[in-house]
């Protein structure tokens, strides 16, 4: 038995090909280059695991929103406070669904996740009482949210030594959501842009970052920074 | 205990050969080169990667990841399994960021592993691919003699392996660097991205060598020789236009392995060169004035006082006390402005590996050993390395433009003089 992408010969038990990480059955249909080495190949969820799952956090979500409307209309004989918990548990749904459905390009996959999102809040506004919130309020929380994550998402990534300056960098991201979240309060509060808790909140996080990385950058480097000035 | 955290606390700096490449390096400016070779029997997948896991530890000074300091670039050790690839596409490729600077690629009955200059040259890459062969044959059942001589996977590294032998040979020699006229370069268009191309030629050792003793040369001497002719023979095709606005100099940068002159364990980097040439103002040169020049050039300059000197000129240069502490982003500017002054004193480089062999039990489950040297880079365009195995010597231009002129020349100067050739995949 031979691997049809390198040419290799493989044993009878081989469902892989060691070397260059290609499945042994079905490999015409994959005829590009895969650089990584077979070292590097992860597992994931199949389709079925992933429905499954998606599945399971659907009668969770759906059986949440649905208890929280009940007890909010018998309370106070219409929605107002359940229109946060369907509005959070609709964009849970919503991101759950399309990474459940969506394997290929994961920025693809959150823009998507986010406009779907965002036509559900836009629709619950209009439900309860014309658009009110989601434009001006929802949308752009929404927006900052994914942003910021993206952009840690990415850090995370291209972090090669990924220990505590993951938790910095995680503290960083939140005190820019707590920035940005103010700000789009106050613009749909007050009609005008002002910062003032979150400015307190970042400036507290500023020197736990600090003090996160130093410890970080001192465990990985040892007590030596001969290596970085050597001359 | 602190490297069990990182797998960080070693680092080298790099040597001296190694320090210009992270400031040239790029997409198609690799410094990246290939030893290749191909066995009678196709690789068996489960014994390869046994292989591979089990020699990558006896190599630590190979698995280190660029980093850039404030001062000079330095090699970070680093914990990445060794690549194993699928040989397919264009050979030399750069290594990306968070790669290990080798490879292993594999494709039927071909195994070849790939370097960055930065880590190592050609001696250091086949001492790799050496120990990977005798540890794979060892896995695959097949008895490996006794008295081949590689490095075991279950020694302890020795320390000279990763010691910068440049510096250990360097005495301070008060010279001042000639200046070199500038050279004669090869004047076909570029080819679009991805440039970098290799013909590969074979052909019987014994005839090559037959023909380097007819004039009483070295087999390096001949093939420098066979180069400069067939650039002659370029330069002549050129139009009187061409011929007025070309230099007319003609000079092969032929590599020079130190550890003949000067004994050293060491896997890194160690070698200097030489450069052989014509100079055309002076008239026509027929071949066997050629070889003449080449020979006696070439007999000079690896002298071992002149080697002293010009590797007390490179370390020196770097040892200056105003260079060393010129932050990093000035000196990387100043050093690929350096390497392509540099490249402008000769016309083409020929790189030759030697007769390798592993003994006869061995050398028996082997077809031929292939030698790619690093793609030129806009300015040389064609580059050939060498390397003999058996009764085969097998040739490989590394070439980035649309014309096989120079090959073409080449080769067919070696069929006239009754030397087979025969051009393999």
């Amino acid at each position: 038995m031979y691997c049809k992408n390198c040419g290799v010969e493989l044993e009878e038990d081989m469902l892989v090909c060691p070397l260059c990480g290609k499945p042994v059955h079905d490999q015409d249909a994959e005829s590009a280059v895969d650089d990584k080495p077979a070292s590097y190949l992860k597992a994931s969820l199949n389709r079925t695991q992933r429905r499954f799952t998606w599945e399971i956090i659907s009668i969770i979500l759906g059986s949440g929103i649905v208890a929280a409307l009940i007890v909010n209309l018998i309370i106070s004989k219409k929605i107002t406070w359940s229109e946060y918990t369907t509005a959070s548990g609709l964009v849970i749904f919503c991101y759950v669904s399309i990474f459940a459905f969506w394997t290929k390009n994961k920025l693809a996959g959150i823009a998507s996740a986010f406009i779907l999102a965002s036509g559900g809040l836009l629709l619950l506004d209009v439900i309860t009482g014309g658009v009110s919130w989601a434009d001006r309020l929802a949308i752009p929380l929404l927006l900052g949210v994914n942003v910021i994550g993206l952009i840690y998402m990415k850090v995370v990534q291209s972090a090669r030594y990924k220990g505590i300056n993951l938790i910095a960098y995680a503290f960083m991201g939140a005190a820019l959501l707590c920035i940005s979240a103010e700000w789009i309060i106050s613009f749909f509060m007050w009609g005008t842009w002002r910062l003032n808790w979150s400015v307190i909140v970042a400036a507290c996080v500023v020197p736990v970052v600090v003090i996160l990385l130093f410890i970080h950058f001192r465990l990985k480097k040892g007590q030596d920074l001969k290596r970085t000035f050597h001359v | 205990m602190e490297g069990q955290v990182h797998h960080s606390d070693r680092w080298l700096r790099l040597d001296n050969a190694a320090k210009i490449y992270p400031a040239i390096k790029g997409e198609e400016l690799t410094a990246v080169f290939r030893v290749g070779v191909e066995l009678k029997d196709r690789i068996r997948a489960r014994p390869f990667q046994q292989a591979a896991q089990a020699i990558e530890d006896r190599f630590p000074y190979y698995k280190m990841q660029l980093k850039s300091g404030f001062f000079w670039y330095y090699l970070e050790a680093e914990n990445l399994p060794v690549a194993i690839e699928a040989d397919q596409g264009i050979p030399c490729r750069a290594f990306g960021k968070n790669e290990l600077m080798f490879r292993v690629l594999v494709r039927e009955n071909r195994i070849s592993v790939e370097f960055s200059h930065i880590l190592t040259d050609g001696t250091g890459a086949f001492a790799f691919l050496k120990t990977l062969l005798a540890v794979y044959f060892d896995k695959c059942g097949i008895p490996v003699p006794a008295d081949l001589e590689y490095l075991h996977p279950g020694e302890q590294p020795h320390p000279e392996e990763s010691a910068d032998a440049y510096n250990q040979y360097f005495r301070k020699i008060d010279v001042k660097p000639v200046k070199v006229p500038l050279a004669f370069h090869v004047p076909f268009r570029l080819k679009g991205t991805p440039r970098f191309e290799v013909l590969k030629a074979v052909m019987p050792v014994t005839d090559v060598i037959r023909a380097a003793k007819a004039y009483n040369v070295s087999l390096t001497e001949y093939l420098t020789a066979v180069y400069l002719y067939a650039l002659q023979e370029v330069y002549q095709q050129l139009s009187e236009f061409g011929k007025r606005t070309s230099r007319k100099i003609l000079r092969i940068e032929v590599p020079v392995n130190l550890r003949r002159i000067f004994p050293s364990r060491t896997m890194r980097n160690f070698s200097l060169y030489v450069m052989p040439g014509i100079d055309l103002r002076l008239g026509h040169f027929t071949f066997e004035e050629i070889v003449k020049t080449v020979y006696h050039q070439m007999q000079l300059e690896t002298d071992k006082k002149l080697i002293s000197k010009m590797i007390s000129r490179n370390v020196g240069g770097e040892r200056n006390a105003f260079l060393r502490r010129v932050p990093l982003f000035f000196k990387s500017f100043i050093m690929s402005r350096l390497y392509t002054s540099g490249t402008k004193q000769y016309s083409g480089v020929v790189t030759n590996l030697g007769k390798v062999s592993f003994g006869e039990e061995i050398d028996a489950l082997i077809n031929r050993f292939v030698f790619v040297p690093p793609p030129p880079n806009k300015v040389l365009r064609v580059s050939c390395g060498v390397v003999g195995f058996g009764d085969e010597l097998v040739l490989a231009f590394g070439n980035i433009t649309r014309s096989r002129e120079l090959e073409r020349v080449f080769l067919t100067y070696l069929v006239k003089n009754g030397i087979p050739v025969k051009i393999i995949k």
